[in-house]
């Protein structure tokens, strides 16, 4: 009963918080009663204190960015991943977003969409990864550069491993 | 110049018939805001005309791109432990799903398992570990589009 | 060919190439791309960019072709091009008053709805002001044929304006 509730409480939380959102927020929510699926909300809320943990640290690209995000929501699955890609492809309501780019490298596909407001500011992003081994989904809602996503590409090349270490820790 | 030269530029213009010089005159007439009721028809064209060339590349810069180079080239040498790297990545994100399924066992109904992050440094890894996934698709997708080293190589320059 | 020299070569014509690619490809995203492949290929080249006639030209050519395939990989998306949002989808300048709005969207919709061929060629010629020879080399097509299609596109405009004249 407890879980119950307070699952209702996240769900009510969520719903609030990204009601700017609501289509992609549909999709999220047409996954909760699949057992196969692991989702990840980091709220508006935690952002805000995200930025506050990341002063004094961390790369200037990083900030950039992070500061810049509102919401992050992450969708994934191992079991039959590229089903669920296709799946979600003809879910996702196409007339709000458009397609940046498409990749197909090795059996795996990815596939970028944004919601735009002008030139490379985008309000949202959707990235969907459908692999041999995953299908990830993630949205970002918040005003993301692409010009600062390309600078951070490079950065994490180098910061790769570190990333890497303190996740390992927790 | 009168209305019927005007007229005659017009109808030249519709077939095809003007020369450059004729078409920058009848672009300054309809640019002048004294355009005579007449010849208001063939207004709307002209005024996307003016504004289309008023688009310009002032955000692109023009610079020798051995900078641009360079960084690809070295991102395709790191490719390979790239991929390596983006592989763990997915291994960590799974293994947190995993730690926080067990934690809540007491959930035996058929539900998603929902991670709702509460704590701010945890927020940030996750975050990291998203933009990581995001930029190397990009910069996958990028190279793809032959901008990378890779496809740079591989262009055939000159048609 | 020193770096200079290309630099303030471009520089010169980055607007006109960024409007043709941006007319082709139709999004901002991809026309930038475009000019940043064009710049790749001009200093892998550079030794023979010096040799080449009509430089603006040749960067027109090669800007035309990055912009198609540029289209060809695109295709196989879950959106047509066409829904990519092109120039029409800027709103005109806000001093422009709202009767001229409508027959100002219906001549921009009718000029992007011209055949790939005659919609390039106006923009070259009409905007951008080249030659017919100018033209002819940058698309590949003779001369003959780039002012038969000239003379269709505009033809079509007469028509549509005579009808949106009667209309009134």
């Amino acid at each position: 009963m407890k879980t119950l509730l307070s699952f209702a409480l996240t769900l009510s939380i969520f719903s609030g918080l990204f009601g700017q959102t609501d289509a992609i927020d549909k999709f999220f929510q047409s996954y909760q009663n699949d057992e196969n699926f692991t989702m990840v909300y980091v709220s508006p809320r935690m952002f805000q204190m995200v930025s506050k943990v990341m002063e004094g640290q961390d790369d200037q690209e990083i900030k950039e960015l992070v500061k810049d995000i509102k919401g992050l929501k992450i969708l994934t699955t191992e079991k039959t991943p590229l089903a669920y890609y296709n799946e979600a492809i003809k879910k996702i309501p196409t007339s709000q977003y458009q397609v940046l780019m498409t990749v197909r490298d090795k059996g795996s596909n990815v596939k970028f969409l944004t919601k735009e407001s002008k030139s490379d500011v985008i309000e949202e992003l959707l990235l969907l990864v459908g692999g041999e081994d995953s299908f990830v989904l993630m949205s970002f809602v918040g005003q993301l550069d692409l010009n600062k996503i390309g600078k951070l590409a490079k950065k994490l090349d180098l910061n790769g491993a570190e990333f890497l270490e303190n996740l390992d820790k927790k | 110049m009168n209305n019927t030269e005007i007229n005659n530029l017009l109808n030249k213009y519709w077939n095809a018939e003007t020369n450059i010089h004729e078409e920058l005159k009848l672009k300054e007439y309809y640019n002048s805001g004294k355009v005579a009721e007449e010849h208001q028809d063939a207004a709307p064209l002209f005024q996307i005309f003016k504004m289309e060339s008023s688009i310009n590349a002032s955000n692109i810069e023009i610079k020798a791109p051995t900078e641009t180079l360079a960084r690809e080239s070295r991102v395709y040498q790191l490719n390979k432990s790239w991929r390596a790297i983006a592989a763990v990545f997915v291994i960590a994100l799974a293994s947190i799903f995993v730690v926080k399924s067990t934690l809540n066992t007491g959930n035996t109904s058929k539900k998603a398992t929902i991670v709702n992050v509460e704590d701010p440094e945890e927020a940030l890894a996750y975050t990291k570990m998203a933009l990581a996934m995001v930029s190397k698709n990009y910069r996958k997708g990028s190279d793809k589009l032959s901008i990378g080293m890779e496809n740079v190589n591989k262009m055939n320059i000159i048609k | 060919m020193r770096n200079e020299t290309i630099i303030k070569a471009l520089e010169g014509y980055k607007d006109k190439l960024y409007r043709f690619s941006l007319k082709i490809v139709g999004n901002q995203f991809d026309a930038e791309d475009v000019l940043q492949e064009l710049m790749i290929k001009v200093w892998k080249k550079r030794e023979d960019f010096a040799q080449i006639e009509n430089q603006e030209a040749w960067c027109m050519t090669v800007t035309r072709n990055l912009c198609i395939d540029k289209i060809r990989k695109r295709k196989g998306d879950t959106k047509d091009i066409s829904d990519y949002h092109t120039i029409s989808d800027r709103s005109p300048t806000p001093d422009i008053i709202a009767e001229d709005k409508e027959s100002l969207s219906m001549v921009m919709k009718l000029l992007n709805e011209l055949p790939q061929n005659q919609k390039e060629i106006i923009h070259l010629r009409d905007i951008e002001g080249y030659t017919y020879k100018e033209i002819s080399e940058i698309i590949g097509l003779t001369e003959e044929q780039v002012k038969v299609n000239l003379f269709r596109a505009r033809q079509k405009f007469k028509e549509k304006i005579k009808h949106l004249n009667l209309q009134r």
